[in-house]
């Protein structure tokens, strides 16, 4: 019996996997995953891809891609590529950290308050939608002036901003599928509460979870570059995309181009590859209405 | 709905090509500098940070003024003055006549008033008066006399700076800081000033001295070195002074289209140590890591060698200059970190503070530097820790700040402002160290009292070589002064005491 | 329709007090002496004492709390530890160069988004089509400084086509000043060298802020007009044999706007948090290189003074949205 579901996922899920690929939205969405994995793997694989140290000079200051060095050093001797390597840790860090953050404060909240409704969801809701509304880059910009440097307190500053996001999803969801039929059996063969959220709910809302987490990571590392470049990110030396391409941005006229533009590529192919994801998925699975499929 | 959004493109592109360059003013009437320097207060009372300092510096005068170029001190509002025998009094001979810009007049009052304010108010640069002055007397609408405490040579020169200078006390209220636009007394005064982005100066029509050259300055102030860079570049500015990336000017040097200038310039940068704070209060720790710097390096890969390794406080080319501090030795420094028991597995572990921005872009990578340097031993973990300048100076003054960067502009031309801020126990809270040592203030009190250059200069030998087995600090190197301006450009004077004259440029 | 506009305004209050609450707090956690910060460090401690009980920084937190909220009700921001001015004076001073910068930036979002968004919706499936979803994604991962830089060395550095800083040439700015806002009073004035300086320092920054933005406008719109153009209302039209450019144009693009509004009101948050790194990258004069400079200053009251006021000025961006949504199709009202 076991071995039969489990054929039935596998081959469901593959059938799925070519259905995808045969429209434009499904190759977004992979092609934006095939980005991302290789992200993750050279964040997981740092220590073995990068040829030199991120935080040791190992060359002169400010030479030009060459053999020794594919993309150059930077003003501190610094390995430029190595840096880009390493960076990719710290910008998954802080982004996967903040988000887990947002939406483990977010999502909890979203489905009990969705669930029970009354007079605390109309407080909370209220609360909710006031800092959603609010420009987030200023609202980080506040509280990481104040907290400081470091990768927590990024993190949290950045954190604050998107647990509306989560919150406000969830809650659409869970309300519009509270009323439900199966549910309303559950209820009635007397499931407790606890069981309903976790059991029936939170299976129905994950999809657009994923959704919504890939295209927060990518607001996540855009304002963490946002926050290095107004100087309330990351100390050095620790390898940081957003850090090195504001400090890079100074070398940029004196011709010393690659400092800047590494990295600059990085944010952006990364950001690419998470909106691409997000994109593809939301697309596919929700695809506008007089859009040919 | 489109026609209208059709003729507005039309309008704004009309405009765009034709709108022609009617200019209400030549632009030989105005300078434009630019600079990364922030301005933190124009009341002569308060500001102590190089910008405003220069801003007052060209819109009030002092008793006295130094001759352009040199550090040869004459008259400025005085007429003349007389110092007792003994050195303890020194009588004032103001100029007949003297008024603020808003007309109102400067006599001895004034100056009375000034100097007292500037002692009650006790900002920063409070102690350059407080510590020597006992009192000031008013003898007549001209003539007044200030008593010190004990004699003290250079102290017509800390009258030439700029905490020296005369406010308007119907203006100034003798208990507060005042905010507002200055009353000017030099060349200039200030017309119009957007904190944070820029001050406009015109000449001040009541000024007593020669007429400044060009009738309106204009000191834009830009986020950093990049945009400022930028900016001259595109020709929005007619002069950067200072302030620009080593690799900048580097770079602009070679760029037919400015011209650059290069002088000598007494501004030291080094590291301080809180002497009281663990581990720096052991002495061969210290010792340690004034030999793990590697003053070459940093002058060569940080600052493109702009700037000179400087082995002492007092700057090359001051008299009283000795170079007492230990060259750069890792095996020494590693000899000193072992006896004391660390090891690759038991590491010395320290924090270096930097302030970002204060002293130009260039410092994070000189914090990294220096942290690489001291890592090289392979016994110490050294963590970088920044803050912003208002953070900065309230955490020194705490002393939370254990090992941090701190540079020195001098308020007067003399060994002294160089040694007594930083060594005697009075001041040296001030900076951050909390040093103390008797044998040092004995000494430094003397040379204060001293009238003979080379007696003086003998006792500050004597007490740098003090310091150099002390080391509260680390002097690292000595500035140079840097300026860029478009070719039109004359009377660019790159001055020993660094006071940047905007009165004397004009277009040619 | 006032009972609408009076509710809108009702509900906004309760969120500008949400976010001065959260900073509020979050700002006194902040360990160090804002006192000292202001007095300078070597201000004796009976000073700083008085200066403390003076700004009421000695009351307990939640007095503090109180007396805040009562001022701002005042419209009393407090006072800068900089230099001393009331907050609101100097936010008012540089609003009106945030204000034009968002404008024109938000224009040519509209501008490019609308246009290259409709052509792409019409021409559904087709190169031009692709071009504007990849456009739209693309776009959106640009971060918003590192194009200002690209746009300044390009038009600036190398081809010296337009000025790179500031929000006008020195002595180039608009006499007398009456809204703040240069290219208005520019041709308030009819000072047409104005004119043209300002809008040639206009020009890089909202085309950096625009064009970012754009992304999202382009993807919105040609959604929209997607849906619309497969609505019956057009199949008709097309039936009746009325001309492609009239169906595009008057009727699909007519009925796909209100929507269009409200994305102008959603994005505008982004916006804002944009205008912030455009003002720091071109040395723009508002409130967003305010706050930046008076964040490293460790000025409380400007920090909070301006959080509250980007939070009044959102709220009421929103409220004049909904406004004009709610009459323009009246079904929206409650």
């Amino acid at each position: 019996m076991v071995k039969n579901s489990n054929q039935m996922l596998s081959s469901r899920l593959s059938s799925l996997v070519r259905e995808m690929l045969g429209d434009s939205s499904g190759i977004m969405a992979f092609a934006g995953l095939i980005i991302l994995i290789i992200f993750i793997l050279m964040a997981l694989f740092a220590p073995l891809i990068a040829p030199y140290s991120p935080v040791q000079p190992s060359g002169n200051p400010l030479s030009p891609p060459s053999w020794h060095h594919i993309m150059g050093t930077d003003n501190m001797g610094y390995d430029v590529f190595s840096r880009f390597i390493y960076g990719s840790r710290m910008a998954l860090t802080i982004a996967s950290v903040a988000t887990l953050i947002a939406a483990g404060i977010g999502i909890p909240l979203g489905l009990v308050v969705g669930y029970f409704g009354g007079a605390l969801d109309r407080v909370i809701t209220m609360i909710m939608d006031s800092v959603y509304t609010f420009p987030g880059l200023i609202l980080a910009i506040a509280i990481a002036a104040v907290l400081g440097p470091g990768i927590i307190n990024i993190s949290l500053s950045i954190a604050v901003v998107y647990i509306p996001t989560y919150y406000r999803v969830i809650r659409s969801q869970v309300t519009s599928v509270k009323n439900e039929l199966y549910v309303e059996s559950a209820y009635s063969i007397g499931a407790k509460t606890s069981t309903i959220i976790f059991k029936y709910i939170l299976p129905n809302v994950l999809p657009s979870i994923i959704v919504v987490l890939s295209m927060n990571i990518a607001d996540a590392i855009m304002t963490e570059a946002g926050l290095s470049f107004l100087g309330l990110g990351i100390t050095p030396p620790t390898p940081d995309w957003g850090y090195d391409l504001a400090n890079g941005q100074q070398f940029l006229i004196s011709n010393d181009w690659w400092m800047a533009f590494f990295p600059g590529v990085a944010i952006i192919l990364i950001v690419l590859g998470f909106s691409m994801f997000a994109e593809g998925l939301n697309e596919y699975f929700n695809p506008n209405i007089g859009e040919k499929r | 709905m489109r026609k209208f959004l059709n003729l507005a493109i039309a309008f704004f592109v009309l405009v765009l090509l034709i709108g022609g360059k009617a200019l209400a003013i030549s632009p030989k009437n105005y300078i434009i500098i630019g600079t990364t320097d922030k301005i933190s207060s124009l009341d002569p009372a308060k500001g102590y940070d190089y910008l405003s300092c220069n801003i007052l510096q060209n819109i009030m005068e002092g008793l006295v003024k130094y001759v352009p170029g040199t550090t040869k001190i004459v008259p400025g509002l005085a007429k003349s003055w007389k110092i007792s025998k003994d050195g303890l009094v020194y009588t004032f001979y103001l100029k007949k006549g003297l008024k603020f810009s808003n007309g109102d007049p400067i006599n001895a009052k004034v100056f009375k008033f000034s100097i007292d304010r500037v002692i009650k108010l006790k900002q920063d640069p409070s102690f350059l008066l407080s510590d020597v002055v006992k009192k000031v007397e008013v003898v007549n609408d001209t003539e007044f006399k200030i008593y010190l405490k004990y004699p003290f040579a250079p102290f017509i020169n800390i009258l030439a700076f700029t905490v020296s200078y005369p406010v308007d006390p119907k203006v100034y209220s003798k208990d507060k800081v005042y905010n507002g636009i200055p009353v000017a007394s030099g060349p200039y005064m200030v017309k119009k000033w957007v904190r944070g982005q820029q001050i406009e100066l015109v000449r001040n029509p009541y000024y007593s001295g020669k007429k400044a050259k060009t009738p309106i300055i204009l000191v834009k102030l830009y986020r950093n070195a990049n945009t400022l860079y930028i900016a001259l570049l595109n020709g929005e500015i007619d002069v950067a002074y200072r302030t620009l990336l080593p690799q900048q000017f580097a770079k602009i040097q070679k760029n037919k289209h400015f011209i650059s200038m290069v002088g000598p310039s007494p501004f030291i940068r080094e590291i301080v140590f809180n002497v009281k704070y663990k581990p720096f209060n052991n002495r061969k720790i210290r010792e340690a890591i004034a030999y793990a710097v590697d003053r070459k390096q940093i002058v060569k890969d940080v600052f493109n060698n702009q700037v000179t390794p400087l082995y002492t406080l007092i700057p090359k080319g001051m008299w009283g200059h000795k170079p007492v501090m230990p060259h750069h030795n890792i095996k020494k420094a590693e000899e000193i970190l072992k006896s004391l028991g660390y090891s690759k597995s038991n590491p010395l572990k320290i924090t270096l503070w930097y302030s970002p921005s204060h002293y130009g872009s260039t410092e994070a990578a000189l914090a990294l530097t220096i942290k690489n340097q001291l890592e090289k031993t392979g016994l110490v973990k050294c963590q970088l820790k920044s803050a912003e300048w208002a953070t900065y100076v309230d955490y020194w003054n705490k002393g939370i700040m254990g090992m941090f960067l701190l540079g020195w502009y001098p308020d007067y031309f003399d060994p002294d402002d160089y040694m007594w801020p930083f060594l005697a126990s009075s001041a040296s809270n001030g900076m951050g160290s909390f040093y103390s040592n008797k044998k040092v203030d004995e000494l430094l009190l003397k040379a204060r009292k001293v009238v003979d250059k080379k007696e003086r200069a003998k006792i500050y030998y004597q007490v740098q070589e003090i310091m150099a087995k002390d080391v509260p600090y680390v002097p690292l190197f000595q500035g140079k002064q840097r300026v860029v301006a478009k070719p039109n450009i004359k009377g660019l004077l790159l001055d020993p005491v660094q006071i940047f004259r905007y009165y004397l440029l004009y277009k040619k | 329709m006032k009972s609408y506009i009076l509710t809108r305004i009702g509900l906004s209050i309760p969120m500008i007090l949400i976010i001065l609450t959260i900073v509020f707090f979050v700002l006194r956690v902040l360990p160090g002496n804002p006192v000292l910060a202001m007095l300078g460090p070597k201000a004796p401690p009976s000073v700083v004492k008085a200066m403390e009980h003076q700004m009421g920084l000695d009351k307990p937190i939640l007095v503090q709390y109180v007396d805040y909220l009562k001022n701002i009700a005042k419209g009393d921001f407090g006072h800068s530890t900089v230099t001393g001015m009331p907050v609101l004076k100097e936010l008012m001073q540089k609003f009106p160069a945030t204000l034009e910068l968002t404008i024109f930036s938000m224009a040519v979002a509209v501008f490019i988004g609308i246009f290259y968004g409709t052509i792409a919706a019409y021409k559904l499936g087709t190169p031009i089509d692709i071009s504007a979803r990849i456009y739209s994604i693309f776009v959106y991962s640009f971060p918003v400084f590192w194009f200002g830089l690209m746009l300044q060395l390009i038009f600036g550095v190398w081809l010296h086509w337009l000025p790179v800083s500031g929000e006008s040439s020195p002595f180039m700015t608009p006499d007398p000043i009456h809204t703040g806002i240069y290219v208005l009073d520019a041709i308030i004035n009819g000072q047409w060298d104005v004119l043209k300086d300002s809008l040639e320092h206009l020009i890089l920054p909202s085309l950096t802020l625009g064009i970012v933005i754009s992304s999202i406008f382009v993807r919105m719109v040609r959604a929209n007009v997607v849906l619309t153009l497969s609505q019956q209302f057009v199949v008709a039209a097309r039936a009746r044999g009325v001309k492609e450019k009239t169906v595009l144009f008057k009727h699909a693009l007519k009925n796909a706007l209100p929507p269009i509004l409200t994305i102008m009101g959603l994005q505008f948050a982004l916006l804002l948090g944009g205008a912030v790194l455009t003002e720091v990258t071109f040395s723009w004069p508002g409130i967003g290189s305010y706050l930046v400079n008076r964040i490293h200053s460790r000025d409380f009251a400007a920090i909070q003074g301006t959080i509250v006021f980007f939070a009044i000025f959102v709220a009421i961006i929103s409220i004049l949205v909904d406004v004009i949504n709610a009459w323009i199709n009246p079904r929206v009202r409650y």
